[in-house]
């Protein structure tokens, strides 16, 4: 009897530990960005925001049900995004698992913005990245299954504004 | 100096060459659209959507939440699609871009399995919207799609991969990354005040 439940025991730490090293690999990406962007603006985040801090309905966007944010701002408007080497830093940082789903670049607007997608149960994870002119994102978000409509339907939009809601003070 | 070669050693050979020899269905119909990226420097607004087989199933899942016919139809059309790419620019004047960035695009285009199947040019409105095909081996339907819709100061490429109807394409506008390009029945873009319409 008591070597069942130390074999049970153990099997539920076991699982325990492997379902946190799967939960805090899938964040590997968010934070190997925010930890990128940091070293590149020499700046941390002014917010910072993990998935305990959005328990919270009045801070999570619309159609989203789980979010990470980092906003970093005030930073110098001279100071350029990171370079065409970006775009692959972010896929070999993001993996396989998430694929590159949009990717807006505004001129007039001074921003650039890069989503990418994964399949995540019976909804969608996405992560942005957004720079604008003295200002820097990143959002991971799980998805709400019909919130996704609109970013199948109007992908660019839905890029520029989930960066601009998420980086709007709750 | 002479080869023999043993029964199941060609059947070997011969099953590595025709494998080879048959890309994955709709990839043969993906247009690289790289070369467009030096645009990017050019452009006030650049719009990259990518949508490969696994995404779009994610999106055909999604679709079926929503009961408007609209979406009904979006979702019937991309339950089978292989692939959407979209790149997209807008430029603040004329002349940013010229018909020599699209030769990389067209070159693909007059490769083999590609077909013009129409081409509207309006005079007026300075907007030529090409679309071609390429038809599934056996001859009967389609495994991938282009459109290239040039305005002076807007171009757009797309590239669909997979069995599409061509008379549901215009569907497929203002979802899945698809500018509206005034398409109708049949894949054929409408121009109003159209010039000149080419059909091959």
């Amino acid at each position: 009897m008591r070597r069942s439940s130390w074999l049970a025991g153990t099997l539920t730490g076991g699982l325990v530990l492997l379902c946190a090293a799967a939960a805090s690999g899938r964040d590997k990406a968010f934070d190997d960005i925010v930890h990128r962007l940091e070293a590149h603006y020499q700046a941390r985040p002014v917010r910072f925001m993990g998935l305990a801090s959005f328990l919270s309905n009045r801070a999570r966007p619309e159609g989203v049900r789980k979010m990470r944010l980092a906003v970093f701002e005030d930073l110098d408007p001279s100071q350029s995004p990171p370079g065409s080497d970006f775009d692959s830093f972010l896929q070999d940082v993001v993996g396989s698992e998430f694929k590159p789903f949009v990717r807006v670049l505004s001129r007039r607007d001074g921003e650039q913005t890069y989503v990418y997608a994964r399949g995540a149960g019976d909804s969608c994870e996405l992560l942005v990245v957004n720079f604008g002119r003295d200002e820097a994102s990143v959002i991971q978000m799980r998805m709400k299954p019909d919130a996704m409509t609109d970013w199948f339907d109007e992908p660019a939009r839905e890029a520029r504004h989930s960066a601009h809601d998420a980086e709007r003070e709750p | 100096m002479r080869i023999s070669l043993r029964g199941s050693t060609k059947l070997m050979v011969f099953l590595i060459l025709v494998w080879g020899g048959v890309p994955a269905y709709g990839q043969v119909a993906r247009l690289q659209l790289n070369n467009l990226e030096k645009l990017s420097k050019k452009a006030a607004e650049v719009v990259d959507v990518q949508l490969d087989g696994s995404m779009l199933q994610l999106a055909s899942k999604f679709l079926s939440e929503d009961e408007d016919a609209d979406a009904a139809e979006v979702k019937e059309l991309v339950k089978d699609l292989k692939g959407v790419y979209v790149k997209s620019f807008e430029f603040d004047k004329e002349g940013e871009y010229s018909e020599d960035d699209l030769d990389s695009v067209r070159a693909q285009l007059k490769g083999p399995g590609w077909s013009r199947m129409v081409s509207v040019i309006s005079k007026r409105e300075h907007e030529n919207t090409e679309v071609y095909m390429m038809a599934m081996g056996s001859g009967t339907g389609i495994q991938g799609l282009a459109i290239i819709a040039a305005e002076p100061k807007e171009l757009t490429v797309v590239n669909i991969l997979g069995p599409i109807d061509l008379d549901k394409l215009s569907a497929l506008e203002g979802h899945m990354g698809v500018p509206k390009l005034g398409l109708e029945k049949g894949g054929t873009p409408h121009k109003p005040g159209g010039g000149q319409n080419e059909k091959k």
